[in-house]
């Protein structure tokens, strides 16, 4: 029992990282520009499936590939910004209906767009991705992959590098600030079009990189990041939509909850527990356990 | 042009239309084109159940798929296990899913709004997508339920494409015909009041919830007959009927046509059913067509194709009355 226990601990670890990565790019847009993206898991998606394409037509190593694909990814968030969403903003803010309701519609849709369009372009197969680093320790009679280790460094360096970012870089200071009140930052001399750009560069990216970081350990295929998305929600319901550091508390605390219900419950039933502790958390407390302002 | 000039121009096309659907079955002779109209009436009333709640409340559902998915299976249950007829079944469709997208809305919307809503719709239709691919006592797991009956009344049995394009026809037209009676009702005008500025509404003393639930559980209970309307004419349920896919077929089909009227999101169906059979493309890319059509069209021309048609109509052929869209709520 102790060394099933470790191995799904240390398992839990792993997607609670992932989680809490992909969180972050959630939390950050939702903070910068009140947009909940529906597009998120798609973009999970795309960094995944562009790293093992860079590397098969490429060659290029599993590292940089995996680069390229983030900041391309990011790119994409930047294109959909300037494409489909800041159009609408223009358009309906003169709207009582509101451009937040249009444009949740709107990254719905563009998430339909993504993945038809990777499954069109990639083939729906699944791949096995190979991320490069192998060999495998023995801790407390659980298994810890050189390969998981890596995600665990890289998942929580960028993640602590985005929160040093935005706490003491003057780029940070002005999208919080963007963040905080519009008219005031804007009157301040803050680009609030740039910030919104930055915004999303930042948000795909981190989607891009949750989704490179697991593709080596499960596999990458054009239909992933659904489900992600929504334990994602979860995360950033739970932590109050705001509070970057709720989200890794979160973000872990569903990691390792989640692995060991698989374990000890119910594989099946294991996604199923977290969205309707998600719907739960939300019905009883629609700030969330972390949250301090309302956000409607 | 005159008005009366114009309203019998709109007369005579609505003739043509009509004559046109009717006779559809014996100009469309072929097997595959005999299932399309089957599929494009069912469709119909799918769009309308989606088009209903979003159109009537002005918020997203995008777990719709859960509720066409609960009739499907509840239909299917109740026809094979309980041995109930078919027609019936399909009441009691609607009854489950109509009780189901009660409790749910209630639930969702005394609490939540916009982007909650949403993230809770999206929760509870991937929930309800895990429970029918695991629960193989119910749902038979992910092969689902086969050897469904088709529907007869009494010695008419809707086995042919045409007879159940006939059935779909008429569920479709009395659902049209009632949902087109709430638009002038105090209801219909008491939606509209709370799309257009919810605490105005509030303050004159009408309750949104009241409102928002009825229509969120009338849209479900639709979306609950189109499912079991659909299973039926397949003669089996599976998952594929819980998935995205199925919200993004519908999504289409009401941001295609426009939400907000009752012509809009079957014109929607037809769209979506039609041109791919006539541009003969294979089905991941007509995905991607319509994925970027209504990505396209929710920022440019949010009312839909058949509102922004109708309104060019109305500049070609100018007239004094302006009554002739009919509007949900």
């Amino acid at each position: 029992v102790t060394a099933g226990l470790a191995e799904q601990l240390w398992l839990g670890i792993l997607s609670g990282v992932v989680l809490s990565v992909f969180s972050t790019g959630l939390v950050l847009l939702f903070g910068v520009m009140r947009v909940v993206n529906m597009a998120h898991g798609a973009l999970y998606m795309l960094g995944a499936m562009l790293t093992y394409q860079i590397q098969k037509s490429a060659g290029l190593p599993f590292g940089l590939a995996a680069v390229i694909s983030v900041v391309g990814v990011g790119l994409v968030g930047v294109l959909l910004n300037r494409v489909a969403l800041q159009p609408m903003e223009k358009r309906h803010a003169t709207r009582l209906s509101g451009t937040a309701s249009a444009a949740l519609l709107e990254t719905m849709v563009l998430s339909f767009v993504i993945y038809n369009g990777a499954v069109l372009a990639f083939g729906p197969e699944t791949r096995r991705v190979d991320g490069g680093v192998s060999g495998t320790f023995h801790v407390l009679g659980a298994a810890v992959t050189a390969q998981g280790l890596t995600l665990v460094v890289v998942g929580a360096v960028s993640v602590a590098a985005l929160h040093v970012f935005f706490r003491r870089s003057m780029l940070g200071k002005s999208m919080r600030a963007a963040a905080d009140n519009r008219t005031g930052a804007s009157l301040a001399g803050v680009d609030i079009g740039r910030m919104y750009d930055y915004a999303w560069f930042l948000s795909g990216a981190l989607a891009a990189l949750a989704g490179v970081l697991i593709a080596p350990l499960s596999a990458a295929q054009p239909t992933m990041g659904q489900e992600t998305l929504i334990t994602g929600f979860a995360v950033v319901v739970a932590a109050g939509l705001t509070s970057f550091s709720g989200v890794i508390v979160v973000a872990m605390a569903l990691g390792i909850l989640g692995a060991l219900l698989a374990q000890f419950v119910s594989t099946y039933y294991q996604e199923v527990f977290i969205f309707g502790v998600m719907i739960v958390v939300l019905l009883a407390r629609p700030n969330g356990l972390f949250g301090r302002e309302t956000a409607s | 042009v005159s008005a009366t000039a114009r309203r019998g121009i709109a007369a005579v096309v609505a003739l043509a239309v009509a004559a046109l659907v009717l006779a559809a079955p014996y100009l469309l002779t072929s097997f595959e084109q005999r299932g399309l109209l089957v599929t494009s009436a069912v469709y119909g009333v799918m769009a309308l159940s989606l088009g209903f709640i979003m159109g009537q409340t002005g918020q997203w559902s995008f777990g719709h798929q859960a509720f066409v998915g609960i009739g499907g299976y509840a239909s299917a249950q109740a026809s094979l296990n309980l041995h109930v007829p078919v027609l019936l079944a399909f009441v009691i469709a609607m009854l489950v899913s109509g009780l189901c997208g009660l409790v749910v809305g209630y639930v969702a919307l005394s609490r939540t709004r916009g982007m909650y809503l949403a993230i809770v719709t999206v929760a509870f239709g991937v929930m309800v997508y895990l429970v029918a691919l695991n629960w193989y006592q119910v749902t038979g797991g992910p092969l689902g339920l086969l050897d469904l009956e088709s529907p007869s009344l009494g010695p008419v049995s809707f086995v042919s494409e045409t007879s159940y394009y006939y059935l779909a026809l008429a569920i479709l037209a009395i659902v049209a015909f009632v949902l087109s009676r709430t638009s002038d009702s105090r209801r219909g005008l008491a939606l509209r009041a709370l799309r257009n500025n919810e605490a105005l509404a509030r303050s004159v003393g009408i309750s949104p919830l009241r409102y928002y639930v009825s229509s969120f559980a009338i849209g479900s209970a639709l979306a609950g007959l189109s499912g079991a309307l659909l299973v039926h004419y397949l003669s089996s349920v599976s998952p594929a009927l819980l998935s995205f896919d199925y919200l993004f077929i519908m999504l289409t089909m009401v941001i295609l046509g426009g939400m907000a009227t009752i012509v809009g999101p079957i014109v929607g169906a037809v769209i979506v059913v039609w041109v791919p059979a006539l541009l003969g493309v294979s089905d991941s890319t007509n995905a991607l067509i319509f994925s970027v059509m209504i990505a396209l069209v929710v920022p440019f021309m949010p009312d839909g194709l058949y509102p922004a048609a109708a309104r060019l109509m109305r500049r070609v052929m100018p007239g004094r009355d302006t009554g002739s869209e009919a509007r949900v709520g």
